[in-house]
C-alpha cells in the first residue's frame, strides 16, 4: 500500500470510493505504533479515546489493562459499532471541528480526569489543533498525558515528490485528505513551544517523543533509488524514512525535553554538515597538494645535500691522498 | 510573468481587474481590494466555516456570472466541495478567479522540508491547512472536472507571482522555481482543452527542475568522491616518498661511514628536514 502521494491529487475527488485503511503488509507497522502509544498508558486508569474507534484499542484497554474507556468520534457508525463492543463506559458522537452540538456539551459536562487521552490518527486532522488541547488539558490530572501519533511530513517521498513539484493528498497515509496539520519531530516540539509562550498561561507543557515507525517504501521510491540516486542518497535519513512519530504531551514546569527535541538537527541541518564537509575536503586537499609539493622539494633538497655531502667527502679524500703522496 | 516590485495584493487586484467584471460573488476579499465591487450583487462572507455555507446563504444555481475566491481555498477543511458548490452557482462561461500558493517553491521549500509548516498563514491571517504546488493543484481541478456532469472548469490562464520575500533559500543553488503565488482565472465551459496542455507543460517543467536538482546533487556527490579518494592518494603518496628519502639517508649514512662522514641516523621525516637544515646552516 502507498502511504506517500498519490500519483494524482485526490483531494476529497473520490467521495465515493471506500477506505482503504493500513492492513495486511502494513500490520507490523501497526502494531509497533499501538505498542508504543499503548505502553504507557497505565493499568486500571481512565482514559479517552479520540477517534478512530474502529482499531479495537478500547476493546484491548478495557479487556487487558482494566481500564475505564470513555470514546469520542465524528463518525455514527464506529460510535455504534463501539457501544456493541460493551468496552466503553460512554461513548459521545462529536466532530472536534465543530464544537457546538447538544453531545459536545454533554462532553464538556463530564466531571472526570482522565489518566489519558489517547488521540490515534485523530491530532492531525484537528483543524483548531491548540484550542481542542486546551480543552482537553481541562480534563486531565497532573500526572496525566495525551499520547497522539502524527504522520511525518518530512518523509522522503514528499520531499522527492515536492521537488518534481508535487503535493498529492491520497485516502491514507501522510497525505491522508483528512489530515489538516503536519509536523515533523521537530516542529512539532517548536509548535508545542509556540503555545507555552503565546497561547496557555497558567502553565507549560513538555513532550516526550516515544519513537517512530518506518515508512514502507512504495513505487515511488524505488523508481527514485534508480533515477534520482543522487536526491536519494542526499535526502534519505532516519528521520525522512519514518512514517509517522509518536509523543506523550505532559504539563511540566520547565520543558527540558521540548528544548532538546528543538536543539537535535533535522534532516536539513545533516545535509548542510555534509555539504560544509565538501568544502572542508577542498581546504584540506588544497592542504595535501601544498604539502605535496613542499615534500617533493624537500627530498629534492635532501637529495641535493647528499650529492654535496658525497662530493665534499671524495674532495676530503683526494686531498688526504695528495698529501699523503 | 514575473513582477517581483509589487506587492502580492496589488498584483492580485490588477489581475482581477483586468477581467473586466460585471458582477461577482466576492468571498473574502481583502479591505483593500473592495473597489474591484462592481455591482449590489456582491456578497462579503467569511468563510471561516465554508462547510454548508451555500446552503446557509441560500443562492440559487446559475446566480452569477464572476466569483472571485480571495486566499481561502488554503483555509478550507474541503475546497473541493466549495469549487464544485462555485461552479453551480457560476453561469455557462461564468468565471473564478483565484489565488493559491505553491509550496513546491524555492522560497517555501526549505521550510516544508525541516516540517515547519504550521507558520504558513494566509495574507489575512489565517491558518493554512490545505496546501498545493501548480501542478497538484491543476491535477486537483482535472479530478473535479471528472465529478461534474455537464460543464467544466477550463484553466484559461495561470499567472506567477515571485515572492519578494524571497531570501537565500538552500534550494536557490540547485534549482529554479521562484514562483510562489498562482493567479487562475478558471471559466465554465463544455470542454476544456488549455488546462491538459497546462498540465503537460508543467510536468515536462518539473521533470526539468527536478533533474536539474539531481545533476547539483550528482555534481556534489562526485566532488565529494573525487576530493576524498584524491586526499587518500596524496596523502599516500606523501608518506611514501617521506618513507622513501628516509630509507635512501639512512642508507647513505652507511657509505658515508665508508668515506669517513659521520651523520646521524633519522626514525623518521621531520628528523631529516631537521638535520638538512643544521647543515644547510653550517654551510652558510
Amino acid at each position: 500500500m502507498n502511504l506517500g502521494n498519490a500519483k494524482t491529487n485526490l483531494l476529497f475527488c473520490e467521495r465515493d470510493r471506500k477506505k482503504k485503511y493500513a492492513v495486511s503488509d502494513q500490520i507490523a507497522e501497526k502494531d509497533l505504533f499501538y505498542k508504543l502509544l499503548l505502553d504507557q498508558v497505565r493499568n486500571e486508569s481512565a482514559v479517552l479515546e479520540v477517534g478512530s474507534l474502529d482499531s479495537g484499542l478500547g476493546r484491548y484497554l478495557s479487556s487487558k489493562k482494566g481500564c475505564k474507556v470513555y470514546g469520542i468520534d465524528a463518525r455514527e457508525e464506529y460510535i455504534e459499532k463501539a457501544r456493541e463492543s460493551n468496552s466503553y463506559e460512554d461513548l459521545f458522537a462529536v466532530d472536534l471541528n465543530r464544537r457546538d452540538s447538544a453531545v459536545w456539551q454533554d462532553f464538556e459536562k463530564l466531571d472526570i480526569k482522565f489518566d489519558h487521552i489517547l488521540m490515534t490518527d485523530s491530532f492531525c486532522q484537528l483543524k483548531q489543533p491548540e484550542e481542542v488541547l486546551r480543552f482537553f488539558l481541562d480534563k486531565m490530572g497532573s500526572e496525566s498525558n495525551i499520547l497522539l501519533n502524527l504522520p511525518n511530513i518530512t518523509n522522503l517521498d514528499v520531499i522527492i515528490n515536492l521537488f518534481y513539484g508535487k503535493f498529492n493528498y491520497n485516502k491514507y497515509g501522510i497525505l491522508n485528505e483528512n489530515n489538516l496539520n503536519f509536523y515533523s519531530r521537530r516542529s512539532f516540539a517548536k509548535w508545542i513551544q509556540h503555545l507555552n509562550s503565546e497561547f496557555f498561561e497558567d502553565f507549560n507543557l513538555d513532550i516526550y517523543w516515544l519513537g517512530f515507525t518506518r515508512f514502507p517504501e512504495n513505487e515511488f521510491l524505488s523508481l527514485c533509488k534508480e533515477k534520482y540516486k543522487a536526491l536519494y542518497n542526499f535526502f534519505s535519513t532516519e528521520e525522512s524514512l519514518s512514517l509517522q512519530n509518536c509523543f506523550s504531551i505532559y504539563k511540566k514546569e520547565n520543558p527540558v525535553n521540548l528544548k532538546r527535541i528543538i536543539e537535535s538537527p533535522d534532516s536539513l541541518d545533516l545535509i548542510n554538515e555534509r555539504l560544509q564537509k565538501i568544502n572542508v575536503y577542498e581546504s584540506l586537499m588544497d592542504n595535501l597538494a601544498g604539502e605535496n609539493k613542499e615534500v617533493e622539494k624537500l627530498c629534492l633538497d635532501i637529495s641535493d645535500f647528499l650529492d654535496q655531502l658525497a662530493l665534499r667527502a671524495k674532495k676530503e679524500m683526494k686531498g688526504d691522498e695528495y698529501a699523503q703522496d | 510573468m514575473h513582477k517581483t516590485n509589487q506587492n502580492l495584493k496589488d498584483f492580485w487586484k490588477e489581475e482581477v481587474l483586468k477581467n473586466n467584471i460585471k458582477d461577482a460573488l466576492i468571498v473574502d476579499v481583502p479591505q483593500d481590494i473592495t473597489d474591484v465591487r462592481p455591482s449590489d450583487y456582491a456578497q462579503f462572507i467569511d468563510t471561516s466555516d465554508w462547510d454548508n455555507i451555500i446552503s446557509k446563504f441560500n443562492f440559487s444555481k446559475d446566480s452569477f456570472e464572476n466569483i472571485i475566491i480571495s486566499d481561502t481555498i488554503h483555509t478550507l477543511i474541503d475546497p473541493t466541495l466549495f469549487i464544485i458548490d462555485c461552479v453551480n452557482l457560476l453561469r455557462s462561461g461564468g468565471n473564478i478567479s483565484l489565488l493559491f500558493q505553491d509550496i513546491s517553491s524555492n522560497n517555501l521549500l526549505e521550510g516544508v522540508v525541516r516540517g515547519d509548516m504550521f507558520y504558513q498563514s494566509s495574507f489575512n491571517g489565517r491558518k493554512y491547512i490545505r496546501f498545493f504546488t501548480k501542478l497538484s493543484f491543476l491535477e486537483w481541478i482535472k479530478k473535479i472536472n471528472d465529478s461534474l456532469r455537464s460543464s467544466k472548469l477550463e484553466v484559461v490562464s495561470v499567472n506567477s507571482y515571485q515572492s519578494t520575500l524571497s531570501s537565500g533559500s538552500f534550494f536557490d543553488a540547485c534549482s529554479f522555481g521562484d514562483d510562489e503565488y498562482y493567479f487562475v482565472h478558471l471559466k465554465k465551459q463544455d470542454f476544456c482543452r488549455n488546462l491538459y496542455s497546462l498540465i503537460s507543460d508543467q510536468l515536462t517543467l518539473n521533470e526539468d527542475r527536478i533533474n536539474c536538482m539531481e545533476d547539483h546533487f550528482s555534481e556534489l556527490i562526485a566532488k565529494e568522491q573525487s576530493l576524498k579518494a584524491n586526499i587518500l592518494a596524496i596523502s599516500k603518496n606523501n608518506e611514501s616518498m617521506k618513507e622513501k628519502i628516509v630509507e635512501l639517508y639512512n642508507s647513505s649514512v652507511i657509505s658515508f661511514e665508508r668515506l669517513n662522514v659521520h651523520l646521524p641516523s633519522v626514525n623518521n621525516f621531520d628528523e631529516l628536514k631537521e638535520v638538512v637544515k643544521k647543515f644547510q646552516e653550517e654551510q652558510k
